[in-house]
């Protein structure tokens, strides 16, 4: 396997381990748009990312941030997004581990952002019939940062959270960092007028192929850690079996290869925020 | 006999009739195209592109809701037309004309539903099936010709017993291998083959006459089908 | 009140939950830390299952590990009706081959499941050769029974049997193992799913 000649991807900072992880397991072997990695971690200091396999030995600039160590092996003209909620003390960070699925991981990012699939693919938890609207909500990219958001999103859930004590209509807000980063705001159970943060950092391994580094911001100390992580795998591999059966695995970008209604405004502007940057890697181009 | 040809612009068996029940979904395959064979709760059996148009949901994932068969992602409905009726999150939106799926001809005869990638060709009729029941549809690690090659040559016991004291061989349209036993107690056995992609391809097995126990006769095919896909792996594995 | 030690994603699990659920039965499920923390391989769980799998279940003084154990317990104790189980020599001795096929030949496809989503050292190639081999006996034999009118694994009606081989069945997408070859196989499935009671999984679907 050998790395992308994708710009594009290339210069961008991507999650390649969890801190927990290494900690635990140790050195993580892994892949990187095409390029084999490892990611040692230190005694004293950040981990050491460096590429194997075919060039190997070449130390990649990493960081350690919100728990995991990001690598690149480009040029990123940006850090990663700022989530102040991350330096609040009532907060709880929960590493959900790692899952790999089978699809490209701009795939994986769009289904993160959709709402219309709750009642189907999470019946009887964030969604059920009859209640299947999307109502209108705002999309917009902000600037100079260059990210998407979508605000006043709005959908009735039975089980929003392992907490939840019935039906609540919960409020979200999605947040797109880059092509790989998206993290998601909803209403928080336990605290009035504040968001609880889940989010996936979506490590491409192979244009279809990709580890997707899953982890919570709660304001909850009370739930056992073995429930949230229980209902957050369950969302997860709920998706992971709709992901891995979409034809073709690449995103297709062109208008029109793939219908669109209203309520997938995040997705559209998020297939054309690809194409603008130029993003090769992942997707399903015309001629192939 | 002449060889078995395979081409992509002829009917093909993919399923017995029984394979899927009203209400059922399941995917089929010809020449590495995927297709969605689905039975409304009328009965009748759809063969459509095994995709959704909305994000590309594998369709044999979804399920039926009485005449629609509705994608597992969104919930999107189509109508036995193939044409999108419903789209749960916008309830009250009509969906357009160019919101369905493309169809793929089919037809059910001969106990077998039948379908093929060229919408222009003509079903050629299955009158060879006539007469036979049914017994199992088997899949084989070979080619669709690499299997039909094998059934050149290839014997069976009768079911009551014995060997017969010859066989005669034909090929029919629609992929099918006939293989008569010649003698008194004549037995017909019929392959219709699906060739399903580059290295698989599944045999839908048929035979009769029935005279007496359906279930004895069925079981012996059913065996003897089986018999050869491990012959026919086994011959892989040596090649190998 | 019975108790699981439980986990979603596990289909050993699921045999149990699925079970209880079609029997009527309340219990509590004790989630485990299965993953990402390994919980069930901790000193403290070791003294609950020295074999440091899930499930276990404990009813009263009763503690079992081994998902098709617990399948046979409760259908003894909880179905009087002895459908799930039966009572016969013949029927016990055909649902015990089954039961060994589900937590042995079968569990080939939680291999490569777990090899697909958490990336669990196995051979893949070998395991998804052994997951189809397994499928295939299970096609195979469905079919006969089918043939000779049959619709379940063993005997007239739904058993444990169904029970213990449904969950990896149909879970074994996840691991890359397609049913596409097994008509038998996808028809049970459906059948499985019409059970009162029956209840999903994530990677299962409910029609």
């Amino acid at each position: 396997m050998t790395i992308t000649d994708d710009a594009a991807s290339l210069n961008e900072w991507y999650a390649v381990a969890g801190m927990d992880d290494l900690r635990v397991n140790g050195p993580r072997r892994t892949r990187l748009l095409g390029q084999d990695i490892v990611i040692e971690p230190a005694a004293n200091g950040a981990p050491c990312v460096a590429t194997a396999g075919e060039g190997a030995g070449r130390e990649l600039p990493s960081q350690v941030l919100y728990g995991y160590v990001w690598a690149s092996l480009g040029e990123p003209a940006r850090s990663p997004l700022d989530m102040p909620e991350f330096a609040e003390d009532r907060r709880r960070f929960v590493d959900c581990g790692t899952v790999t699925v089978r699809t490209s991981p701009y795939r994986v990012v769009e289904n993160f952002l959709d709402m219309a699939h709750f009642p189907y693919v999470h019946t009887g938890i964030l969604g059920e019939e009859p209640l299947t609207v999307v109502e209108d909500y705002t999309v917009e990219i902000r600037q100079p940062e260059d990210e998407i958001w979508a605000t006043d999103c709005t959908f009735y859930q039975p089980k929003a959270a392992m907490s939840a004590e019935g039906g609540i209509q919960t409020r979200y807000e999605y947040r797109v960092g880059a092509p790989c980063v998206t993290v998601l705001y909803k209403t928080c159970p336990v605290v009035e007028d504040a968001w609880d943060l889940i989010g996936i950092f979506v490590q491409p391994r192979e244009e279809d192929l990709c580890d997707v580094h899953v982890w919570m911001l709660l304001i909850d100390d009370a739930t056992p850690l073995a429930s949230l992580l229980s209902f957050q795998h369950m969302i997860f591999v709920q998706d992971r079996s709709i992901l891995e059966n979409q034809v073709p695995a690449g995103i297709p970008l062109d208008v029109g290869a793939e219908m669109a209604i209203p309520g997938d405004k995040m997705s559209m502007t998020y297939r054309r925020w690809l194409r603008q940057k130029g993003i090769v890697f992942g997707t399903s181009r015309a001629t192939a | 006999m002449t060889t078995a040809t395979f081409s992509k612009d002829a009917w093909y068996a993919v399923a017995a009739v029984d394979a899927v029940g009203p209400g059922e979904v399941m995917p089929a395959t010809l020449f590495g195209t995927e297709r969605v064979l689905w039975r409304d709760a009328d009965g009748e059996a759809h063969v459509w592109d095994n995709r959704c148009i909305h994000r590309g949901m594998r369709l044999s994932f979804g399920f039926v809701d009485g005449d629609r068969l509705c994608c597992r992602y969104h919930g999107w409905a189509f109508g036995p037309d193939s044409q999108c009726v419903r789209i749960p999150a916008h309830p009250d939106m009509t969906p357009p004309g160019d919101f369905r799926i493309p169809a793929a001809p089919s037809v059910e005869a001969g106990g077998l539903v039948w379908t093929t990638l060229d919408d222009a060709a003509e079903f050629p009729g299955v009158s060879a099936l006539d007469g036979l029941v049914f017994c199992r549809t088997v899949a084989f690690a070979a080619d669709a010709a690499a299997v039909a090659a094998i059934l050149d040559d290839a014997e069976f016991a009768l079911p009551g017993g014995g060997a017969p004291d010859g066989f005669d061989r034909s090929l029919e349209p629609g992929g099918i291998t006939v293989i008569r036993a010649s003698g008194e107690n004549g037995v017909t056995l019929a392959v219709a083959l699906q060739p399903v992609g580059p290295g698989t391809c599944q045999a839908h097995v048929f035979a009769g006459p029935v005279s007496g126990d359906a279930a004895a006769l069925r079981r012996h095919f059913a065996r003897w089908a089986q018999r050869l896909r491990l012959q026919v792996a086994a011959g892989q594995e040596a090649a190998a | 009140m019975i108790r699981i030690y439980d986990y979603v994603l596990s289909g050993s699990c699921y045999k149990v939950r699925l079970f209880l659920s079609i029997l009527g039965l309340d219990y509590e499920a004790v989630p485990v830390d299965f993953f990402p923390g390994r919980t069930h391989k901790s000193p403290e769980f070791l003294e609950i299952n020295p074999l440091g799998q899930i499930p276990v279940l404990e009813d009263g003084d009763l503690t079992l590990r081994d998902a098709q154990a617990m399948l046979v317990y409760l259908a003894g104790k909880y179905d009087p009706a002895r459908t799930w189980y039966p009572e016969d020599a013949e029927a016990q001795g055909r649902i015990a081959m089954w039961l060994a096929f589900a937590g042995g030949e079968l569990m080939n496809a939680s291999a490569a499941r777990l090899h697909d989503m958490l990336s669990y050292d196995f051979d893949i190639e070998k395991v998804r050769a052994a997951a189809h081999d397994a499928l295939r006996v299970l096609d195979d034999h469905l079919t006969d029974v089918e043939i000779g009118g049959g619709e379940w694994i063993v005997g007239g009606g739904p058993t444990i049997a169904d029970i213990a081989c449904f969950p990896y069945v149909a879970l074994s997408g996840d691991g890359g193992v397609a049913h596409d070859d097994y008509h038998a196989v996808r028809r049970w499935m459906y059948r499985v799913k019409k059970i009162p009671g029956f209840v999903v999984m994530p990677g299962i679907f409910e029609n």
